[in-house]
């Protein structure tokens, strides 16, 4: 790949030669081509995955495309979901053939300060966890010294793994690693591993789908965080700006208990507030060059926060990811969701 | 009969001990694996999955509102790749029953006539077209020109939908028609290229094809896939697109070196003997050299296809749901994790399906093209 980066590095510095002749913000080339292309992955159940038997796209990070489109453009079907991979996806936004990804992606310094984009606000909190089997009696991590803990080939999760034995002083614990989650899942049933290891909410997944979710324990600690964050090509505050605050919107509409159920009855609020953040009486919108109801057409798209979440990763899901006690929770309950003031 | 099958059986099987040593060993373990893999292929394997998921492993994500689309496609592609068939293999009415076994077993998985239809519609378009060109040899004079009018049509239909919308099965097979048909002419250009006395033409053409027959097929897919967006930015070229451009530039490479091979078979008499009537230098390689070398290397460049197809899964870098892709796509959920040998058995399957009809058609027509020069 390294010959693909120096090779690709000249491109960019042509990329970023015109971009600066043109100069003009993506916010309008979007509003000029009416519809907004979205770069998500196809792969991932929960956050942006092709759902094999109803060839639609879905997930968190589609959902957030369709609130784009709809604060953006007024229609939530004005977006095309332009699928890029972990390969692919910095590259996809750089050359502006999507517009802004939304693909699961950590938010790191060396991705913001190397690699020119920049991220949006953090959409998901994920990070390493364990899984044991219930009978096993393990309650925390650190009940697991001496014990055998299995992950997948080539993740980070195996340096978490061995800096986490290293600070603790464990010197019997080991790490095996397997080609996929689901020969890690059967090397937990079968005992050859005492503990399970990758990120949170794949193990929600894989126990809820098992033929019995309370064989399995997912242990309070987080070994290692994975915050995952949009992200657009960089030196676009325009564009950066509308879409953090379409973000936040979605927060605060949570926070202010507007859904996509009571959105009608809430556009009649008397509350000043509501009225402004929803674009009833003023509204937020023009000076990013959005519309002033742009908060109230994501929320009629794809509904707050919350209901976002329920949908595509909560418990009645096939992910069966609980929000509670986690950081995905709104601030208000003890979570790090949280939106600036509007005011 | 049974004798003749004891006797073959004592003379191959049980022959010299060793064999029987051999024998004894490597027969129960066949069985055994026969045994395990039809159990598990008929008693515990849930094919459920595949059925559920047929339509985005065919077609990806193209509109299923759309789909007569891709079917309509399928079927003209089936067409053309049976009169092509029929043209060196004459039709017999047992392989049309073959070919019609595809629908019924679909028909009796799947259980409704609706998903059977598309499938039908191919099969009865490929026998149509197998047997037009066995039974009526005119018919044959014009399939070039009737295969590049229903390539067009083929993309025409597809294309309005969008093309980035191609995936699954179709854009496999699409990719490798696609590029199959463009890398043709370009390889020939390219092949002459290499011979020509420019020799400006010749250094450029001769580095083109070593350059390209010296980098990985993803590099340049890869590549193209960057480029076109910063060179180009007002064609808004879809990822499919920029794909089968890639894999064209890649694979003329290839087909000009066939080609060259070609003409270079090709004795230079028969051009010797052509300038002494005359002709002009272009009139001797359109109707002298070029059809001769064609028929040497028909049956490499039918190979090339078959390479084409098998590289198609390699789009995915550019992010493009091929069929292989699509079947990643349905393991990646958890609630089918465990279902991974029955898709990967079924993209084997397909896979080994399209790829040994290629390779029998190559061999085909290899023994057809054989029979004049015998």
């Amino acid at each position: 790949m390294n010959l693909l980066k120096i090779l690709t590095a000249g491109v960019f510095a042509a990329a970023a030669f015109s971009a600066a002749q043109v100069s003009a913000s993506v916010l309008d080339t979007v509003k000029q081509r009416g519809v907004l292309n979205c770069g998500t992955d196809n792969t991932a159940p929960g956050f942006g995955y092709l759902n094999t038997t109803t060839g639609q796209m879905e997930g968190l990070d589609v959902d957030f495309c369709k609130a784009v489109a709809a604060g953006v453009l007024g229609d939530a079907s004005k977006v095309k979901f332009i699928t890029v991979t972990d390969k692919s996806r910095f590259d996809a936004v750089l050359t502006g053939q999507v517009d802004v990804v939304f693909a699961h992606t950590t938010i790191k310094p060396a991705r913001e300060s190397s690699i020119s984009i920049d991220f949006l606000p953090i959409n998901f909190y994920d990070g390493t966890g364990l899984m044991v089997k219930t009978d096993a009696g393990i309650k925390e991590f650190a009940d697991l010294d001496g014990a055998t803990i299995c992950t997948t080939q080539g993740s980070a999760t195996e340096t978490v793994l061995t800096a986490a034995f290293k600070a603790r002083g464990w010197k019997d614990s080991k790490v095996l690693t397997y080609e996929n989650l689901e020969k890690l899942f059967s090397a937990l049933n079968s005992g050859r591993c005492n503990a399970m290891s990758t990120d949170k909410s794949a193990l929600a997944a894989w126990a809820g789908n098992a033929p019995k979710p309370t064989d399995y324990l997912i242990l309070p600690d987080t070994l290692d965080k994975s915050p995952f964050g949009g992200f657009v090509a960089a030196n676009d505050s325009k564009w950066r700006n509308a879409l953090r605050w379409i973000e936040y919107g979605l927060f605060q509409a949570e926070e202010s208990d507007i859904t996509q159920a009571n959105l009608a009855e809430k556009l009649k609020s008397e509350d000043p507030f509501v009225q402004k953040f929803l674009g009833v009486d003023g509204g937020y919108g023009k000076d990013f060059g959005l519309p002033d109801d742009f908060i109230a057409q994501a929320i009629k798209a794809v509904g707050n926060y919350g209901e976002v979440y329920d949908r595509n990763l909560g418990p009645k899901t096939k992910m069966y990811l609980d929000r509670k006690g986690t950081p995905n929770a709104l601030w208000t309950q003890g979570g790090a969701i949280y939106s600036p003031l509007w005011n | 009969m049974i004798a003749t099958s004891i006797k073959w059986t004592r003379h191959n099987l049980f022959g010299k001990p060793f064999d029987v040593v051999l024998s004894l060993l490597v027969i129960p373990g066949v069985l055994w694996l026969a045994y395990s893999i039809t159990d598990w292929a008929f008693v515990s394997a849930k094919w459920g999955i595949i059925v559920q998921s047929l339509r985005v492993l065919m077609i990806g994500v193209f509109p299923a509102d759309q789909a007569w689309r891709a079917w309509t496609a399928s079927a003209i592609i089936g067409a053309i790749l049976g009169a092509g068939l029929g043209c060196v293999f004459s039709f017999k009415p047992h392989h049309g029953l073959v070919l019609l076994l595809v629908p019924v077993l679909l028909l009796i998985v799947h259980g409704g006539l609706g998903n059977a239809l598309p499938a039908t519609g191919t099969v009865a378009s490929t026998i149509l077209g197998w047997a037009l060109t066995s039974y009526v040899p005119l018919s044959r004079k014009v399939l070039p020109a009737a295969a590049f009018t229903g390539f067009i049509v083929i993309v025409a239909i597809m294309a309005p939908p969008g093309v980035g919308l191609w995936g699954g099965l179709l854009l496999s097979v699409l990719l490798t028609l696609v590029t199959s048909v463009l890398s043709l002419p370009i390889g020939i250009l390219l092949a002459f290229g290499r011979q020509s006395r420019l020799s400006s033409l010749r250094i450029i053409c001769t580095w083109y094809i070593e350059v390209m027959r010296s980098v990985p097929l993803i590099l340049v897919v890869y590549w193209i896939w960057i480029l076109m967006p910063v060179l180009a930015p007002q064609w808004g070229l879809a990822d499919v697109a920029r794909g089968m451009i890639g894999f064209t530039i890649f694979y003329s490479a290839y087909v000009a070196e066939y080609v060259r091979s070609g003409l270079q078979a090709v004795p230079r008499a028969q051009t010797e003997a052509a300038r002494s009537l005359g002709m002009s230098e272009f009139d001797i390689n359109r109707s002298i050299v070029l059809p001769q070398a064609l028929r040497v290397v028909v049956a490499p460049l039918v190979g090339n296809v078959l390479d084409i197809f098998n590289s198609a899964p390699l789009v995915f870098i550019i992010g493009l749901t091929d069929f292989l892709r699509a079947g990643q796509m349905i393991l990646a959920n958890p609630q089918y994790g465990d279902r991974t040998f029955e898709v990967l058995s079924f993209l084997l399957a397909t896979y080994f399906v399209i790829g040994s009809m290629i390779t029998y058609a190559a061999r085909k027509l290899e023994d057809h093209m054989a029979t004049g020069t015998r």
